[in-house]
């Protein structure tokens, strides 16, 4: 089982670890929960984008 | 004379770009995109299991979002010229029974059919009621 976090490394042996996108943990707390059993993987990596013109302003 | 003449179109379009985003960026309203995989795992019993597992999520437009963020703060403006000598308390009470602040309010969607409307749930019945099975009549 896994969600969009985590999966399980029993389940999944050969999941590698990715670390966590600086915007999705911005403080290190899901880093912190990644050990012993659970993964982050590139099988729960959600990526976040945003659609933008060239030229358009710079909003951070 | 060497006018370089480049056609029109490829100058003025606007290149589409991609980004990575804060996911909290994301409001009620957006238009986004999602990337989605779908996954095959083998069940204990010999069986399998599809799910779909999100990859990406893009924000493609957020007018409308901001369509609402904006009506929100005109109407407090509004609200706060046109009471600006009532009471505080007064004021409270008419923006609770004003109709336009309900346009403030951020859209919800119920996921999934749960609270069906009852128009349909109506329409069920009575298609029920009609018995169109043939072998019964």
């Amino acid at each position: 089982m896994s969600n969009r976090y985590f999966t399980s490394r029993r389940q999944n042996p050969s999941a590698k670890s990715l670390p966590f996108y600086h915007l999705v943990d911005p403080n290190g707390v899901l880093a912190d929960i990644a050990v012993g059993d659970l993964i982050h993987s590139e099988e729960n990596d959600v990526k976040h984008f945003e659609r933008y013109l060239d030229g358009e302003n710079q909003e951070k | 004379m060497s006018t370089c003449r480049v056609p029109r179109n490829i100058i003025l379009r606007p290149l589409v770009r991609y980004r990575r985003m804060d996911p909290t960026k994301f409001k009620t309203g957006d238009l986004v995109e999602a990337q989605v995989s779908f996954v095959v795992v083998p069940l204990k019993g010999g069986g399998t299991k599809m799910m779909m597992v999100l990859r990406a999520l893009t924000l493609l437009d957020c007018q409308q979002s901001m369509v609402i963020i904006n009506g929100k703060s005109r109407i407090q403006a509004l609200t706060h010229s046109y009471l600006h000598k009532q009471d505080a308390q007064r004021e409270k009470t008419k923006l609770a029974f004003m109709p336009s602040s309900r346009v403030g309010t951020p859209l919800k969607r119920k996921v999934g059919y749960g609270g069906e409307d009852t128009a349909v749930i109506e329409t069920r019945r009575k298609f029920h009621a009609m018995s169109v099975d043939e072998h019964n009549n």
